[in-house]
């Protein structure tokens, strides 16, 4: 039947060029620099992992590693203790004007980057900011870019936590913290974790902020690195390989959250 | 007795108060110190000296990038929406695998954009790459439509078309689950009913679907043209020598070095998103009104 | 108007048998109900004619023509479902008028046959609104126009009546016998309430696990039910069932004796030829109060007259006419 051509198809659009990216870092000098004497191969004559070798012993990309976890790291730290009270609170009280609360947070992320990026980058670059290391500040932005995702994967957490279960604590004596702490966080652990996950791939991948702030210095993270590298015209299966790397944790993390989102996504949305 | 209780609750209720209060503050907080910074210094910018919000529009770079970035809005919004909805209509209905074939749909946005538009420079790039040997007839299964290699990078408008390929790609996944959603508010007894009174599947995808499923697409219209008029990264890496206004802003501050333009440049970006976000809503309200009319 | 006719009809759903070789004519003009309880396969059946399901085994035939391979829409056919499903975003007027729109009618002539089934079913007014906006008995009214105005040979209702509250379901009820009078389509009626079958069906066929077990009119079903399960389905309150070693004129305990509330009278004193049993609570159902009594193990119900009164804890003897006594194979269930 048509659907399943066109399946396959559109399967094929998706796989293809990620075939290829991968086909290009383990790819030898001589499938990528053809010279035009015979067509690239779809598969190299003689495939290694040397590029990854080299890169695995490579200060300048091991730093840049480190950085995007640095970065990463501390995003997910803010955006948690900002906005996991906050969610707690939205989900818990009855606050005036919560509609449009709600809508102010999700309509940030429709302002473009680029055009916030200016300020910031000015702001970034005067006193006091710029006693700061350039690893706190680009996480300072990407936190303003994941804190209206991250408050709004805890609310619906704790949305979908019975209240009647810390009436009950509470009901038995317990104190607010206790139950914030022994009853409510284990049980919101899962979905904190998935945002949690969420906010650290959206740092991970995130470009321009990272790009301007980090343009005058010398650290960087990994797209940053990979557009730096960009400049000088390197062979093909180095770029591949530096990409490929990159990729990795957010094809495992989303293939661990998306059954966890799906079934979020449909039911709110279905709402 | 009475008065001692009353003023023990109104402490409680300003204690309770306070801790929600308390807690959600920092976050809002947080996110308006930016929000004040942002227009503190697009305004700033804009208006400073020599009006640059004015001035920056006769300049022919300004132009031209304004021309591109609309293009490129105009033609990539539908066809988001077309590849949504196809996608979507794919994966509807159940089959043995749909699950599979989700998942698969949903690949793109784990790439992360950059990969995706180094990608697509790998793929054609010039002189000799993938995409190059193919048209020029070097593999067997494919005919030679070129008789020289194309420098994809040195073409506006392969190369703005390569940054839409490359953006369309990555945001498939994205339309697909917006589309879908709003096609699971659809009863399948208002389908059944339809095929017993004679609609065929064109009918019924006119009739019933379409209209059905309009607050999706408005949806999806808004967003993706948000989306295209901000792009950033695609046209920056693919399509460098022929900037659209987000490429613009980038060449104006580092290049340039006058933040004053880039900030002007950058609160029109923001004006030209509001306008067309109106328009646009403004658009599907009126088309919904005149659909329930059938 | 159409005469239906299914022969050896089954449907398969995996390993699962839905509709087990079904023999079924449905005179034309007629009303017949499909009744029995939930997942026995009716509304497969219904499913099954109108052509949303495909057929494993057997033939549909409408006024001798096999139908088998048809698409619903060549069938002429009209079925009404349980929810409705009117279209959301259309007005009364465009939902009764779909089916018109596509067959390409003309303006004029849509708008006079639009204009007849709004009359039919009291929607004058309405035209313009939405089905949200309609009450739910007016969305039942707008779906039932939407299937009359195409004028179909047959008429399929898939519990149309369940999502309605009791008294609107009442008031429905006479409505669409009203309709079916006037309208005088051939009508296939599927629901789980034996009442709605009784009182709205020429015939009604008794269904369980895909079979047909008794086919006939309410009264002959009421009143000569073939099997137990028939006895115990159709009637309200349920048919009492007794062993047959404990009934004096039976005395036989292969048999199962079933006696309706009504036929059962009671006395004070023991008389030849009754049971013994403990008066228990007595029901009110405001016109009509039954008593129930222990029997062996079982409670049976009976039904009062409208003076009679009797206590709880009570010795009391049952008795009945052995004419009106069913009598049932206890191990085939079937009607001796």
């Amino acid at each position: 039947m048509v659907k399943i051509i066109l399946i396959g198809i559109i399967i094929f659009f998706i796989i293809f060029p990620i075939f290829i990216l991968f086909k290009y870092s383990i790819s030898d000098k001589d499938s990528i620099v053809t010279g035009g004497k015979y067509p690239e191969p779809f598969w190299p004559f003689n495939p290694n992992f040397k590029m990854f070798k080299s890169l695995s012993v490579r200060k300048d990309f091991l730093y840049s590693g480190m950085v995007s976890l640095e970065v990463g790291l501390l995003t997910v730290l803010f955006c948690l203790f900002l906005g996991v009270p906050t969610a707690y609170a939205l989900a818990r009280y009855r606050i005036p004007g919560l509609g449009i609360l709600l809508f102010f947070l999700l309509s940030i992320r429709l302002f473009p980057d680029i055009s916030a990026v200016i300020p910031v980058a000015e702001q970034f670059f005067k006193k006091p900011f710029s006693y700061l290391p350039p690893v706190f500040l680009v996480a300072l932005a990407h936190t303003l870019l994941a804190l209206p995702y991250a408050i709004y994967i805890a609310k619906g957490v704790f949305e979908s936590i019975p209240k009647d279960l810390e009436e009950q604590s509470q009901v038995l004596g317990a104190s607010r913290a206790y139950t914030f702490f022994r009853i409510l966080t284990p049980l919101a652990l899962p979905g904190l974790g998935a945002a949690a996950i969420y906010t650290f791939l959206l740092s991970w991948n995130e470009f321009v902020f990272a790009y301007f702030l980090l343009f005058q210095g010398t650290d960087t993270t990994l797209p940053v690195y990979l557009l730096r590298i960009l400049t000088w015209s390197p062979q093909k299966n180095f770029i591949a390989a530096i990409s490929l790397l990159m990729c990795i944790p957010v094809i495992i993390f989303t293939f661990a959250v998306q059954r966890y989102m799906r079934a979020g996504l449909t039911a709110g949305a279905v709402k | 007795m009475p008065e001692k209780t009353k003023k023990y609750s109104t402490w409680e209720k300003l204690k309770d108060n306070l801790f929600v209060i308390g807690i959600t503050v920092p976050a809002f907080l947080y996110l308006f110190a930016f929000l004040v910074i942002v227009l503190f210094y697009l305004l700033k910018f804009s208006f400073g000296e020599g009006l640059p919000l004015l001035s920056i529009l006769s300049e022919i770079e300004f132009r031209k990038a304004l021309w591109r970035t609309f293009w490129f809005m105009l033609v990539g919004t539908p066809l988001q929406l077309a590849v949504g909805i196809i996608l979507a209509l794919l994966v509807y209905e159940s089959f043995k695998g749909v699950g599979l074939v989700r998942s698969l749909f949903l690949v793109p946005i784990a790439i992360p954009a950059l990969v995706t538009a180094v990608l697509v420079n790998l793929l054609f790039s010039y002189p000799f790459g993938h995409m190059n040997d193919l048209f020029l007839g070097k593999y067997i299964f494919f005919p030679k439509i070129l008789e020289a290699p194309l420098n994809f990078s040195g073409s506006e408008f392969f190369s703005i078309s390569l940054s839409m390929l490359g953006k369309v790609w990555r945001d498939m996944p994205i339309s697909m689950l917006i589309i879908l959603a709003g096609l699971q508010t659809i009863e399948n007894e208002e389908y059944e009913a339809a095929q017993i009174m004679g609609a065929n599947f064109y009918q019924r995808f006119k009739y019933i679907t379409l209209p059905l499923l309009t607050p999706a697409i408005s949806t999806v219209l808004i967003l993706r043209s948000i989306e295209n008029w901000k792009e950033f990264i695609f046209p920056f890496i693919i399509a460098p020598a022929y900037p659209l206004l987000g490429v613009l802003i980038e060449r104006l501050y580092h290049i340039q070095q006058n933040p004053q333009l880039a900030g002007a440049c950058a609160l029109w970006l923001v004006l030209f998103i509001g306008t067309t976000t109106f328009l646009f809503t403004f658009l599907t309200k009126t088309v919904r009104a005149y659909l329930v009319k059938v | 108007m159409a005469e239906v006719r299914l022969e050896n009809l089954s449907k398969f759903f995996g390993n699962v048998m839905a509709v087990d070789n079904v023999d079924l004519t449905v005179k034309d003009g007629e009303f017949l109900t499909l009744v029995g309880p939930s997942g026995c396969g009716k509304s497969t059946t219904l499913r099954l004619i109108a052509g949303l399901e495909k057929i494993t085994e057997g033939n549909i035939f409408i006024d001798d023509k096999l139908i088998n391979e048809l698409p619903p829409h060549k069938r002429n056919i009209s079925m009404v479902f349980q929810s409705y499903a009117l279209f959301p975003h259309m007005s009364v007027e465009a939902n009764i008028g779909f089916g018109l729109k596509i067959k390409k009618l003309s303006r004029d002539n849509k708008k006079k046959k639009i204009g007849w089934a709004l009359k039919l079913l009291r929607l004058e007014g309405l035209e313009n609104r939405l089905p949200r906006e309609l009450s739910g008995g007016q969305r039942q009214r707008v779906a039932l126009g939407r299937a009359l105005v195409l004028e179909p040979d047959v008429l399929l209702l898939d519990e149309p009546l369940s999502n309605l509250d009791a008294k609107l379901r009442l008031r429905m009820r006479t409505e669409l016998k009203r309709l079916h009078k006037k309208v005088k389509t051939t009508i296939i009626y599927v629901t789980h309430d034996q009442a709605e079958a009784m009182t709205l069906s020429d015939r009604l066929a008794v269904i369980k696990d895909g079979k047909i077990l008794q086919l006939g009119t309410p009264k002959e079903v009421y009143e000569e039910p073939k099997d137990l399960f028939t006895a115990g389905f159709i009637g309200s309150p349920t048919m009492n069932f007794l062993p047959g070693e404990i009934v004096p004129l039976v005395k036989d305990e292969n048999i199962m004796v079933g006696v309706r509330p009504e036929e059962l009278k009671l006395s004070s004193k023991e008389l030849p030829n009754s049971i013994r049993g403990k008066s228990s609570v007595t029901e009110s159902l405001g016109s009509d109060n039954y008593l129930y009594v222990e029997v062996s193990d079982t409670l049976v119900s009976v039904r009062l007259k409208p003076e009679e009164k009797v206590g709880e804890g009570e010795e009391i003897w049952l008795f009945f006419d052995e004419r009106k006594v069913h009598k049932f194979d206890k191990n085939t269930g079937k009607r001796i």
